[in-house]
């Protein structure tokens, strides 16, 4: 017999950090594991919906979700690099990603209400405007929860910085291979595929102030950031600073954001491959 | 003319990092990372030389108490161990590390982190003899900063195998 008594602690334990990783879609663009995939989203959703402490006899017990500190998003790509510039197999991988991906805003609908989440970790190797929109709104209503201090987003093509900016107690900002929106270039058959936008959210009261800041090939995103005309992130409480596989000098987000931050900054790392640079030089 | 100014190196533009504003910074981490060919040149293997350069041109701060530089290639020989011992560039990094740039630090550690990859006839007995014959003559390069008291000075070299199945 289990003693309930050992529930809580056991909950705060076993669901501390939830990992979804999705699989590598073929260089064929199939979604070889699509059913499976779908399918633990699918499992999730009733886990949430079945959570014992949501039974009224139950209250007082931490529901399932509040338990939840660290969710880990690792989705599959949305299409194979062998389709660059097919924009018909392109479109057709999107619409099938999005339909396995169909149960994630109603995960996080309900990770988000209220969210006692402290990290979230973004693996989402798409081109954010062509995401369903009931996705890429879930995920912005999940990053502007309060409790959320850390974020580490990864090759995410297109983010906006509403990302970010609204994520009012961030202390810990990971940019890793992710570009601005505007930063992209619009070609007829993504404008085609950018015809739905997601709703604009109302902005946060107060910009964030994070302690540390991590950026992997992030320029373009800590740029959009940084001239971002409202809420900006403020960098001027930045007290660890990491630029991986950046050349700080040639970047002038990279220099502002030393600038700003002069006054806090006790560590600082900077990365740079030299092949890279060079092979820029040469191009 | 100095030896980094005959280096082809110093071609490249590696500007200059002006931290001397950072006035409460403790910690740099530099880490240089290169990808070598097996057909290259191995007199160009484990050369200081860029790192120096940015370190030149970097105005930093006096208050770095720590000091951490990366020296990271990927996919060379681990037989190459000769060159390495014979360039007066570490010398020159020794002496730069030492001097008044950097007046009140309690640790530099310096990592030579080596990439290999499972081509070519590598044979892990070599290596780890490879990398174990280097690390004291690696220490040995910087005998200026190993004799300056309350300095915690550590070298070392990691080494990361890539498996391609």
């Amino acid at each position: 017999m289990t003693s309930w008594s050992l529930l809580i602690p056991a909950r705060r334990s076993i669901f501390h950090h939830i990992r979804i990783k999705q699989r590598e879609v073929n260089y064929i663009g199939e979604f070889k594991h699509f059913d499976r995939d779908h399918k633990r989203l699918l499992d999730l959703v009733k886990i949430l919906e079945n959570d014992p402490s949501l039974h009224p006899h139950r209250k007082g017990t931490p529901t399932l979700s509040s338990c939840i500190r660290h969710l880990d998003l690792q989705l599959a790509p949305a299409a194979s690099p062998m389709f660059h510039g097919n924009v018909s197999m392109r479109m057709a991988a999107q619409e099938r990603w999005n339909a396995m991906n169909a149960p994630l805003p109603e995960i996080l609908n309900k990770l988000s209400s209220p969210s006692h989440i402290e990290q979230v970790t973004l693996y989402l190797p798409c081109t954010w405007r062509q995401v369903d929109p009931s996705i890429t709104s879930s995920i912005l209503k999940l990053l502007r929860s309060p409790s959320i201090r850390t974020l580490d987003l990864s090759h995410i093509h297109g983010l906006p910085t509403d990302a970010v900016l609204h994520c009012p107690n961030l202390n810990d900002l990971r940019v890793r291979y992710v570009a601005d929106q505007e930063s992209i270039t619009d070609t007829a058959a993504t404008k085609e595929l950018h015809s739905i936008q997601p709703p604009p959210f109302e902005p946060s009261y107060s910009p964030p102030t994070p302690k540390y800041l991590t950026t992997t090939s992030g320029s373009s995103f800590l740029a959009a950031l940084i001239k971002s005309p409202v809420n900006a992130v403020a960098f001027n409480n930045l007290q660890h600073l990491s630029f991986v596989d950046a050349w700080i000098l040639s970047f002038d987000a990279e220099s502002r954001v030393v600038e700003t931050a002069a006054p806090t900054l006790r560590f600082l790392h900077i990365s740079s491959n030299l092949n890279n640079r060079i092979g820029t030089q040469l191009s | 003319m100095t030896l980094l100014d005959q280096s082809s190196l110093t071609n490249i533009p590696l500007g200059s990092l002006d931290l001397a504003h950072l006035k409460q910074l403790r910690t740099l981490d530099v880490k240089l990372e290169e990808v070598m060919v097996l057909s290259q040149d191995p007199l160009s293997l484990y050369s200081p030389r860029d790192m120096l350069t940015l370190l030149r041109k970097t105005s930093a701060p006096t208050s770095i108490e720590v000091l951490h530089l990366t020296f990271a290639w990927e996919y060379i020989t681990p037989k190459v161990e000769n060159p390495i011992f014979s360039q007066p560039e570490w010398d020159i990094l020794d002496g730069l590390l030492n001097g008044s740039n950097y007046p009140v630090l309690k640790e530099v550690a310096i990592v030579f982190q080596i990439g290999f990859d499972d081509y070519e006839d590598l044979e892990f007995v070599s290596l780890d003899r490879s990398t174990a014959a280097l690390s004291p003559r690696l220490l040995a390069l910087f005998p200026r900063l190993r004799r300056r008291e309350g300095l915690d000075v550590q070298v070392s070299i990691k080494t990361d195998i890539s498996y391609s199945m």
